[in-house]
């Protein structure tokens, strides 16, 4: 595979469905014209935010969306298996799927309470971090707060979860030392931080003196289509940043 | 500490029989912190079993009725059998037993329905959406209770989940490091 511009971005499922509930899946186009990267998905993520909900009343709309964004390569779906790596006439990659076997397994055993491993991520949460790192792509763009929160900052999480179970929540260090090796070099962003590049870069300019008002309410929709980000940090942002 | 799953069946049971919807809704908070700490698919059962009773015992046109008031005593019978099989640990007995309180559940739901989404449904999303608040990730959350991830998404959109544990790293830091990446 072609080495990949320092400006891709790989996303995960939980992005695109804010992104596309929030109807701002312009924005990709967007940012696309902009800059060299691609915005890229695993396999896993298009079934799960295109295949599946097509045939979903509800949410067939956003799939379309989705769908029609990926076949007009504003968004590119890449496998790291290695049956495609080879057929790609790329090295063998055998690692792939080893990789996100060994991330999840580290995940899922670095907390513990009553002696028992807490089952913190899901094969498919693995599957996108392990693309990121088969790929070389070290920019993530992800909602879902538990992972992200295990690569940034996994004693916070610890500390959350003793909270609220109500138990103590021990470490194995082992697998916790392993689990930040192997992501240490990811970073993370969220939907909401994708709209405010593009405010920066004239999304909103069409707005004209509504221009903050609406970058303001675009990041509360997407804290209501489930971004992990709270009032608060929305709220000082703004003040500082959008409407000083 | 944890309950049995013969334990949970009698509290449950107590509960509905005494219309007792807090006792309910604070056996439901136990069975989804259980859920947490280990997927087990009784505990589980338990948790959607006492969400939706709580919503039941908490709505008359669920339990004023003569024919709803019948199937809600069906349901207790169940939940006794539910107890037995758990002190016998005849788990396969105690699944499927669960899966009568539950389809009975839906079927009153059925009846009535107010509602596009079953309370069946409502039921696997509030448990989901607690776990990921909890610090499940969205993905196992949605996977071991079978909501849709959209609809929890969605959900946890509405909650004040992400202002309860503000994450370290912030907007400002994460616009930097974009800026730096996007020049």
């Amino acid at each position: 595979m072609a080495k990949l511009s320092g400006q891709s971005i790989v996303c995960d499922a939980s992005s695109l469905i804010s992104l596309t509930d929030s109807c701002f899946v312009h924005v990709v186009y967007f940012l696309k014209k902009k800059y060299r990267g691609k915005f890229i998905i695993p396999p896993s993520v298009e079934r799960e935010c295109v295949e599946q909900p097509l045939h979903m009343k509800n949410y067939a709309l956003h799939a379309i969306r989705l769908k029609r964004a990926i076949a007009e390569g504003m968004i590119d779906v890449v496998d790291a298996k290695p049956e495609q790596t080879a057929a790609r006439g790329g090295a063998h990659s055998p690692e792939a799927n080893r990789e996100a076997e060994e991330i999840k397994f580290a995940a899922n055993n670095m907390f513990y309470a009553n002696g028992t491993p807490i089952r913190l991520l899901h094969a498919g949460e693995a599957d996108v971090l392990s693309l990121a790192l088969e790929i070389g792509v070290d920019n993530l763009l992800m909602d879902e707060r538990t992972c992200r929160m295990l690569c940034e900052d996994p004693e916070s999480l610890r500390q959350h979860l003793e909270h609220e179970l109500g138990k103590p929540v021990t470490v194995n260090e082992g697998h916790m030392a392993q689990f930040s090796r192997a992501t240490k070099s990811l970073r993370f962003f969220r939907s909401s931080e994708l709209i405010l590049l593009a405010y920066e870069k004239g999304y909103f300019a069409d707005y004209g003196e509504l221009e903050r008002d609406a970058v303001e309410a675009s990041l509360y929709k997407l804290k209501y289509a489930g971004c992990a980000i709270g009032f608060g940090e929305i709220g000082d942002y703004v003040r500082k940043h959008v409407r000083e | 500490m944890a309950l049995s799953l013969a334990e949970t069946a009698v509290l449950i049971g107590s509960a509905l029989r005494n219309h007792d919807v807090r006792a309910m809704r604070k056996i439901n908070g136990r069975c989804i912190d259980e859920t947490a700490l280990k997927f087990q698919q009784p505990t589980y059962n338990y948790a959607l079993i006492t969400y939706v009773l709580a919503k039941m015992l908490s709505k008359p046109r669920y339990f004023a009725h003569g024919k709803a008031k019948e199937k809600l005593s069906g349901i207790d019978k169940l939940l006794r059998a539910c107890e037995s099989f758990a002190k016998e640990a005849d788990y396969a007995s105690l699944l499927s037993t669960q899966g009568k309180i539950l389809s009975s559940m839906e079927k009153m739901d059925e009846e009535d329905r107010r509602f596009v989404k079953g309370i069946m449904q409502k039921a696997r999303l509030k448990i989901a959406s607690t776990l990921y608040a909890q610090g499940i990730s969205l993905g196992n959350a949605s996977d071991i209770t079978g909501a849709d991830k959209r609809e929890v998404l969605l959900y946890a959109g509405q909650t004040m989940m992400f202002d309860r544990l503000r994450e370290r790293k912030g907007i400002e830091e994460r616009m930097k490091e974009l800026r730096e990446i996007f020049s």
